[in-house]
């Protein structure tokens, strides 16, 4: 939950590179081991929703800024407009 | 039955389709349905399986909506077949309205999921680990109808970093056609026609020590009467029975990478007092004890490899099983069961998997007696005997 009291909801890239190098570097998992982390979760209770799955970043760029409490992470060639942007490089938080 | 199945596979066939599932708005939709096969070498195990059988499926539907930013509604719908029970009858497998305060506290009202151990809250998700069956010296799944959820309030929440709880209070789910009344129909010679649950206590501890490990214990404590007519000789009557349980469950798991480790240790009071019809009473205590050990390695996208050894005994001070000889007339190694368990698991997808495994047995305390009871009323059981398993499912 954020500092607001609005629920953070996680957005990802399905199947994308971008996906996998983030999980990687910054989750510590896999694309199937965060899959089987948030169904666990999901299944004994422990979260009623699980991230949203998009299947293109102008889709998933779309939701988040048309969604309070969204977050998601695109490729650096993409230039979201009308959504906050924290650019990442591997190892580097800018 | 056959119309909710085609209804699944329907549900199964659109998600398939191109459609990314789990994502509809606030409501997020989300099941599997999976199918078994069970063949022994010798002993019924779950199902007439000396023969084979495909008596072994179930199915889950699970929606969750969010009311406000920390009030849920979730609800499963399951149905299952192992054997004689279940028989693909759908049921409310649980219901929650879940209000999270903040970290240290959150109240869910309902029929919640049992915080036994480390896996009973996802035992029926068994795309999230590499065997079919989790070791039935914890997770006995003869049982699982009585210790799956409980009807009542539940409180949870992390009080330090590392350190979580979860407490509940209600009412365990047992009835005279499920599988704990079967365990005691075949042990006993007994009938049972009816259960009345008395309110329950259970309680979960976890602490993660460090990235990677967690320690916990968790505690059942229950109470049941139960009617039953009683036909085995000496007796013939009709029984009242106070049954109190007391469960304790001290669990471990390691993760690293692509390894995970894990262990428990259960041990189990129960008390049993006899109230015979128009005649005597009788008292009995004794303490269940089991305990496994398990291993599981991704070795890929694709491909993992699990081995654990379970070990339960039905009364820890009568481990060879001579009292159960000589009070009840069956073989002393139906006293305890010793498991050894190989397992394989293939993920076709995201969505599909598939599983092998394959179960050396000493002993037969994990069989259902009443499954291997010849016509003459003979039990026909043997003391070693092996299990192979096979399953396919789709989750979404």
């Amino acid at each position: 939950m954020w500092d607001n009291g609005e629920n953070v909801i996680i957005a990802w890239l399905y199947e994308s590179d971008s996906h996998k190098k983030f999980l990687r570097e910054f989750v510590g998992k896999n694309p199937r081991q965060f899959n089987n982390y948030w169904k666990n979760r999901l299944f004994i209770g422990k979260a009623h929703m699980v991230p949203k799955p998009f299947k293109n970043e102008v889709s998933l760029i779309r939701y988040v800024s048309e969604t309070k409490g969204a977050i998601g992470y695109v490729s650096s060639f993409k230039s979201p407009k009308n959504v906050k942007t924290i650019s990442i490089k591997l190892g580097v938080i800018q | 039955m056959k119309k909710y199945l085609i209804f699944f596979i329907i549900c199964l066939v659109v998600m398939s389709c191109g459609i990314i599932p789990g994502y509809a708005m606030d409501t997020a939709i989300n099941g599997f349905i999976s199918q078994g096969y069970l063949k022994t070498d010798k002993n019924n195990w779950l199902a007439e399986t000396e023969e084979g059988s495909f008596e072994i499926n179930d199915m889950a539907l699970r929606f969750s909506s969010r009311l406000t930013s920390r009030l849920f509604l979730g609800i499963q719908f399951y149905a299952r077949d192992l054997g004689d029970l279940g028989n693909d009858e759908i049921t409310l497998d649980w219901f929650a309205a879940d209000y999270y305060y903040n970290s240290m506290l959150g109240i869910k009202v309902g029929k919640l999921k049992i915080p036994h151990g480390f896996y009973n809250e996802s035992r029926d998700a068994d795309f999230l680990r590499t065997s079919i069956f989790l070791p039935f010296s914890v997770y006995a799944e003869q049982w699982r109808d009585s210790f799956i959820a409980n009807k009542g309030l539940g409180f949870y929440g992390d009080l330090f970093r590392n350190l979580s709880y979860y407490l509940q209070i209600g009412v365990l789910n047992a009835t005279p056609d499920g599988g704990m009344a079967k365990s005691f129909n075949g042990l006993m010679g007994a009938t049972i026609t009816a259960i009345r649950p008395k309110t329950c206590y259970i309680a979960n501890i976890q602490y993660r020590l460090i990235e990677g490990l967690r320690v916990g214990v968790s505690t059942l404590n229950s109470a049941y009467e139960f009617d039953m007519t009683m036909t085995a000789q000496p007796y013939d009557v009709s029984i009242i029975t106070d049954v109190i349980s007391s469960i304790w469950v001290y669990s471990a798991e390691y993760v690293y990478n692509n390894l995970t480790i894990s262990g428990e240790y259960e041990r189990s009071l129960r008390e049993f007092d006899f109230e015979f019809m128009g005649g005597s009473n009788r008292h009995r205590k004794f303490s269940m004890e089991g305990y496994y050990g398990n291993m599981e390695y991704r070795f890929n996208d694709w491909f993992s490899l699990g081995v654990y050894y379970s070990v339960l005994y039905q009364d820890k001070d009568d481990k060879n099983g001579d009292y159960l000889s000589s009070t009840y007339g069956l073989p002393h190694f139906q006293a305890f069961s010793k498991e050894t368990c190989i397992s394989t698991r293939f993920d076709i997808n995201h969505y599909w998997m598939v599983k092998l495994g394959i179960h050396y047995n000493n002993g037969t305390f994990n069989t259902y007696i009443l499954d291997n009871k010849e016509s003459d009323g003979t039990v026909d059981l043997e003391k070693y005997w092996t299990a192979f398993a096979a399953k396919v499912t789709y989750s979404f």
